[in-house]
């Protein structure tokens, strides 16, 4: 069922207000917490295997492509028990390279950029003819652009169509919809954009393409959670979060994870429902984690270069 | 009568003055017989003032020898003004003034003193050339002052490094002086980060993390039995020990080779001599 747009919902997604001062105050209690030890190591492997492993360049090749599946699959080549990583995040046109990497039974999903990424300014029937292609190459996980300028000039149909027509063409591919909140000016914007993003079908939403700064800053993330879990209240359905860009180090991604917790809870806490977009934080996430059993930190030119 | 300002003596890392992340101090005594409060660097001081010197060195290596001397030459200068409020006598300072410029005018000229055409019996040509080690952990012999700071940091910077230089507590005012001086003097932000604090707890850190290239330890920069620690756990993860007396005179030639990597480069030359058309 194509969910429809109603200009009262829209109206009512606008008017939504964000107290910067509560968010403010509610990240740094949150960046407070100490994670140690046993959590600190759980929570570790757990963002490892939260990671989509990203390449999206000019230059990527299809060489480049098939050593971030190798990345993915295994982490790291002497340690065969940390876990891959949730996906790997590339361009529609190395969807068959990454699928004949990773093979038919993948455990690692193959995630695609898709509407004219990163700036979503092509015709939608362009769009859609796009997210078919990688769909049909194999992408399990389809990461649309929204159209900000339709957003930021009140077109909210636009966007809110656009969205519905690239969920039906992903078909069984779930929907990852980057709001490109660097973009966005607001956190009202971002809340707005948020909830037009998951009544138009998002099953994920995502902060950022990771070509603007700044990305997935911790205000942002916030509003965005608080979003979801508006919505799972209101409806019991439950929305993935997608932070990307931007966060390179553990530490971050343990806050991150401390504030996913704090908002929607430990079911949440699931490569199925959260993701990191990133590349080099999984190099600091190995980093971090053999440095728990070796006692010291490894230079970082000891971990491949994605 | 008013009352004095009183400060914790801070370290110098990134190119920014900072209080330890453990909120540490330690007690000292100032020139004039005050008390102070000197900032304690802990393991984590030296880990992120290794990872910023690490992200510095590649540009500061990359600068031209030129500009690297003017660098020097810019920090002689500015010592040299300050000779009167430099907590040290003035012939330390002169001293180390002297040293800024000697190292000054090597940039230009060590790499063509160190490299090397080398003779080979066939048709190749085979020549070597120096160039930087990465992050240098440098500590001067207490005793020796500004002077000897000054030598443990530019015989590393010298030759292309970045350059954690620990200074123990007892010096630290001297070392916040000479921070102090580093900041104006054009040096990038990270190739030369001072950490205070007590040496001998500090260096053991640094004997264990990986991503270090080298220890250069000038004198009595750390007590006989951690010298011995220093060494074995060096050789086991091979990792360069420069050590060196106190800091009379300058780093020789042949100490600094010590402070720097050989790159040996064989060329087949068979194109150049088999070309008989050329003649």
């Amino acid at each position: 069922m194509t969910p429809t747009f109603s200009p009262a919902a829209a109206r009512e997604w606008r008017s939504v207000r964000v107290d910067d001062a509560t968010v403010n105050a509610r990240i740094s209690r949150a960046r407070k917490r100490s994670i140690k030890t046993e959590s600190k190591e759980r929570l570790l492997r757990l963002a490892l295997s939260m990671i989509d492993l990203t390449t999206l360049e000019g230059a990527d090749t299809p060489e480049k492509v098939r050593s971030l599946c190798r990345k993915a699959v295994t982490p790291l080549a002497e340690r065969p028990d940390f876990p891959h990583t949730a996906a790997v995040c590339v361009y529609p046109n190395l969807v068959p390279i990454a699928a004949a990497a990773l093979g038919p039974n993948r455990e690692v999903k193959i995630a695609s950029v898709a509407t004219g990424f990163p700036s979503g300014h092509v015709p939608l029937r362009l769009k859609v003819a796009e997210t078919e292609a990688a769909v049909k190459a194999g992408a399990d996980e389809i990461d649309m652009v929204i159209d900000r300028g339709a957003f930021l000039s009140g077109d909210d149909e636009k966007v809110f169509s656009e969205i519905a027509a690239i969920k039906a063409a992903c078909g069984d591919a779930r929907l990852k919809v980057i709001l490109e909140t660097g973009e966005l000016g607001t956190l009202d914007n971002v809340a707005a954009a948020s909830r037009l993003a998951i009544h138009a079908g998002a099953d994920f939403i995502k902060t950022s393409t990771g070509k603007i700064s700044p990305a997935a800053t911790f205000p942002v993330v916030l509003v965005m959670l608080e979003a979801i879990r508006e919505h799972y209240l209101e409806t019991g359905v439950m929305i993935g979060m997608k932070p990307a860009g931007g966060i390179r180090d553990a530490k971050s991604a343990m806050h991150h994870l401390v504030l996913v917790a704090e908002t929607l809870g430990a079911a949440w806490m699931t490569p199925e429902w959260y993701r990191f977009g990133a590349s080099s934080l999984a190099n600091d996430l190995l980093r971090q984690l053999t440095r728990r059993e070796d006692g010291y930190y490894q230079s970082p030119r000891r971990f491949s270069v994605d | 009568m008013r009352t004095t300002v009183e400060k914790t003596l801070k370290m110098y890392v990134g190119g920014k003055f900072i209080r330890s992340e453990s909120g540490r101090v330690l007690p000292a005594t100032s020139a004039k017989g005050r008390p102070m409060n000197v900032a304690a660097a802990s393991r984590k001081d030296l880990r992120d003032a290794i990872q910023i010197a690490r992200g510095a060195q590649k540009s500061w290596a990359g600068r031209s020898a030129y500009n690297r001397g003017q660098i020097f030459y810019r920090l002689a200068e500015i010592l040299e003004d300050r000779v009167d409020a430099m907590p040290t006598s003035g012939a330390d300072v002169l001293a180390a003034t002297d040293r800024a410029v000697h190292f000054a005018g090597w940039t230009d000229k060590i790499t063509a003193l160190l490299s090397s055409l080398n003779p080979v019996a066939h048709t190749y040509v085979n020549y070597s050339m120096i160039g930087p080690m990465g992050v240098v952990f440098a500590a001067p012999d207490p005793a020796d002052g500004l002077t000897g700071m000054v030598e443990a940091m530019l015989g590393a910077l010298l030759m292309g490094n970045s350059v954690v230089l620990m200074v123990p507590t007892a010096s630290a005012e001297l070392a916040v002086a000479l921070s102090e001086a580093l900041a104006v003097s054009d040096f990038p932000g990270g190739c030369i980060n001072v950490l205070t604090g007590d040496v001998d707890s500090v260096v053991k850190v640094a004997i264990r993390h990986d991503d270090l290239d080298a220890l250069y330890l000038l004198g009595d920069a750390v007590s006989a039995d951690l010298l011995e620690e220093i060494g074995t756990e060096n050789a086991r993860v091979m990792r360069r020990l420069v050590l060196a007396p106190r800091s009379a005179r300058p780093a020789p030639p042949s100490r600094l080779a010590k402070l720097a990597e050989v790159k040996t480069v064989w060329m087949s030359s068979a194109l150049m001599s088999g070309g008989g058309a050329a003649y």
